[in-house]
C-alpha cells in the first residue's frame, strides 16, 4: 500500500505539472458546450455567413435535449477518445522505452501498485475532465433547450463514464504491450476507430462494451434501460479488471525491455 | 549484514546468440570488482541479470547462501546514462526512490538530504532536475543508487560517459563506499579499474576469460623487460650488435627482454658500459592493464 501512495502521488505530481490537469479539463468543457451553442445558433451562423438567396426559408428540425446530448457525447466519443489514446498510451511504454522506468525497476517494485497507480490517477483525471465538461453542457442545454430529466442525465453519465474507464484500460494495456507508437497507433484503432465500426461488424451482439455510448445516448433520448445495457455493462466491467490484470502481469514480464 | 554474492554458470541467451556464457565468479563482501570488457562483451547483460532486469537462461546466483532470490531490496543500481524525471527535483525523487526501496517515510526525507549532501548536491535539492548537468545527473544516479543504505552496489560503466572533472569526482564519491558496501562495476576504462579494485573479471564474448587480483594478474602477464633508450639509432644498432643479451631495436631504443635466467639489471648496465655508447634512459618497464586487457582480449 505505501508503495502504491508514493507512485500516486509520483503520478499526481507528473499530471499537475505537465499541464495536464488543466488542458484536459478546459477540452472536455469546451467539447461539451460546443453542440448546444452551435445547434442553437445555427439560424444566426448561417445568416451572418450570407451569400443565401433572397426568400430562402429553413426549416431546422426541433431538437430535444436528449438529441443535444447525444451529439455531445459524439464530440466526447472521437475527440475525446483521441485524447486519451494520444496523451495516455505512453503511460508505461515511454517510461520503459525513455529509460526513466530502470530505477524503478531494479527497486522490489511491486507491479500492481506500479499500475494501479497510474490508472486510478489517470482516471480521476478523466472522470472529473467528463462530469466538468457534460455539466457545462448541461448548463447550456438547460438554458437553450429546456427541462430534462435529472435521474436519466446522471444515468448517462454512469454509463459514459464506464467507457472512459473501459477505453483506458484498454489504453494502459496496449502501453504495457507495445512500444510508444505502436501503442498509440493501437489504441487509436481500438477507441477511436473500433466504436465507429462496431455497430456494423458486430451488429448482431449487442453486449460489446463499445456500444455503451449508444446506450448512453440512447438513455438520455427517452430509452429505458433494459437487459441488453446490464449484459454490456458487466461485460464492459470484465473487461476493464481484465485489461488491467493483463497490464500488471505483462509489466512484470516486459522487465528485460526496460531501457538502461 | 554481509554482502557475499555467488554466481555460477550464469548463462544468457536470446535466440541462437550467447551474450553471457556460463560465468562463474565470487563477490566477496565489502569488495569492490572490476567487470572488464571490450563494448558488447556481455557486462550490461550480466549486471541486468544482477539486478533481475533479465531472467537467465541458466545458472545461479548465491546471495548469502540463498539460491536465485529476490534480492532487489538489497540493491543500489547506476547506469551509464541514468534517466530521471525532468519535472522533479532530487530531494522528490530520492525521497521516491527510498521509499520504494522500503526506507521508512518517517526518515525517506533525511536518508534522501544525506544523500544528497554526500554526492555534493544538497545546494540543488530543490532544482528541477530537467536543468542538470551530465556530471550532476550521474551524481544524482549515485545518491539514488545508496539512497536506502543498499549491501550491494551495481554500477553499469558509472563514468565512462563523463568529461576527466566529472570523472574524478564520481570515481572519489565511490572510492569512498569502497570497502563499506559490495561493488561491482563494468568498465572499459582502464585506468578506472587499476584505481578502484580488489578483484578484476575480464569479459570477452560473454566468456569469463580471466579473474584475479590486481597483482595476480599483472603478474601473470607481466612481461617485464629493460628499455634503454641511447642517443642516436646507429648507437643503438652498435649495442644490439656487439651485446651479448637477447635484446631488439627499435629506433634509438632498444628492449631486452626478461626470461628465466634474467639478466638482472646490473648485467644490462655492465653491458652499456662495456660498449661505451652514450645513454638516455634505462628503466625496468612493466605491463600496464591496458597492455594486459590487449592481451587478454585478444586471447593471446
Amino acid at each position: 500500500m505505501s508503495q502504491f501512495t508514493v507512485l500516486f502521488q509520483k503520478e499526481w505530481k507528473e499530471s499537475v505539472r505537465s499541464l495536464k490537469w488543466v488542458w484536459i479539463p478546459i477540452v472536455f468543457i469546451l467539447l461539451g458546450i460546443m453542440e448546444p451553442i452551435t445547434t442553437y445558433f445555427l439560424p444566426q451562423i448561417l445568416e451572418s455567413a450570407g451569400n443565401m438567396p433572397d426568400g430562402a426559408v429553413f426549416q431546422l428540425p426541433e431538437m430535444t435535449p436528449g438529441q443535444i446530448f447525444g451529439s455531445a457525447l459524439g464530440q466526447y466519443q472521437f475527440i475525446g477518445m483521441l485524447i486519451i489514446a494520444f496523451a495516455f498510451s505512453g503511460l508505461v511504454a515511454k517510461e520503459r522505452k525513455n529509460g526513466t522506468a530502470a530505477f524503478l525497476y531494479v527497486r522490489p517494485l511491486s507491479y500492481s501498485s506500479y499500475i494501479l497507480s497510474k490508472w486510478s490517477n489517470s482516471l480521476l483525471l478523466l472522470l472529473a475532465s467528463f462530469v466538468v465538461g457534460i455539466s457545462a453542457s448541461a448548463y447550456y442545454i438547460h438554458l437553450l433547450f429546456g427541462e430534462f430529466s435529472l435521474a436519466k442525465f446522471f444515468g448517462m453519465i454512469g454509463i459514459y463514464s464506464l467507457w472512459i474507464v473501459v477505453a483506458l484500460s484498454m489504453t494502459l494495456l496496449m502501453s504495457a504491450l507495445f512500444s510508444p507508437g505502436i501503442a498509440t497507433a493501437l489504441s487509436i484503432f481500438l477507441i477511436v476507430f473500433f466504436p465507429m465500426i462496431d455497430g456494423l461488424i458486430l451488429r448482431y451482439w449487442p453486449w460489446t462494451p463499445w456500444k455503451l455510448y449508444s446506450y448512453a445516448a440512447m438513455l438520455m433520448a427517452g430509452d429505458a434501460p433494459n437487459a441488453d445495457l446490464w449484459w454490456t455493462i458487466a461485460i464492459a466491467v470484465l473487461l476493464v479488471i481484465v485489461c488491467v490484470t493483463l497490464s500488471i502481469l505483462i509489466a512484470k514480464k516486459r522487465a528485460a525491455k526496460v531501457t538502461l | 549484514m554481509s554482502g557475499l554474492i555467488y554466481v555460477e554458470g550464469l548463462t544468457k541467451r536470446f535466440g541462437n546468440e550467447t551474450v553471457v556464457d556460463d560465468v562463474t565468479f565470487t563477490l566477496e563482501p565489502n569488495t569492490a570488482t572490476a567487470l572488464i570488457g571490450p563494448n558488447g562483451a556481455g557486462k550490461t547483460t550480466t549486471l541486468s541479470m544482477l539486478t533481475h532486469l533479465l531472467e537467465p537462461t541458466s545458472g545461479m546466483v548465491v546471495v548469502n547462501g540463498k539460491a536465485n532470490q529476490d534480492f532487489r531490496n538489497k540493491i543500489g543500481f547506476l547506469s551509464q546514462y541514468p534517466k530521471f524525471y525532468g519535472w522533479m527535483n532530487p530531494l522528490e525523487y530520492l525521497e521516491m526512490a527510498a521509499r520504494l526501496s522500503g526506507v521508512e517515510a518517517k526518515s525517506a526525507r533525511h536518508e534522501s538530504e544525506k544523500a544528497l549532501d554526500f554526492v555534493g548536491l544538497g545546494d540543488a535539492k530543490k532544482k528541477k532536475i530537467g536543468g542538470f548537468s551530465g556530471g550532476m545527473r550521474q551524481r544524482l544516479g549515485l545518491a539514488q543508487a545508496i539512497v536506502h543504505k543498499p549491501t550491494f552496489l551495481f554500477l553499469d560503466e558509472p563514468v565512462s560517459a563523463l568529461d576527466p572533472l566529472g570523472r574524478r569526482e564520481l570515481l572519489n564519491l565511490i572510492k569512498e563506499l569502497q570497502h563499506k558496501t559490495t561493488i561491482l562495476y563494468s568498465t572499459h576504462i582502464l585506468n578506472d579499474a587499476e584505481e578502484m579494485t580488489d578483484q578484476l573479471l575480464f569479459l570477452r564474448k560473454g566468456k569469463l576469460i580471466e579473474q584475479g587480483s590486481l597483482t595476480d594478474i599483472q603478474q601473470k602477464y607481466e612481461e617485464a623487460h629493460y628499455e634503454v633508450h641511447f642517443a642516436s639509432v646507429e648507437d643503438a644498432a652498435q649495442f644490439v650488435d656487439a651485446s651479448p643479451l637477447p635484446a631488439h631495436q627499435e629506433n634509438e631504443q632498444v628492449y631486452i627482454s626478461i626470461n628465466e635466467e634474467q639478466p638482472a639489471m646490473q648485467q644490462v648496465l655492465e653491458s652499456i658500459v662495456h660498449s661505451g655508447l652514450p645513454v638516455n634512459k634505462v628503466e625496468r618497464a612493466r605491463a600496464s592493464l591496458e597492455q594486459i586487457f590487449l592481451k587478454v582480449v585478444n586471447g593471446k
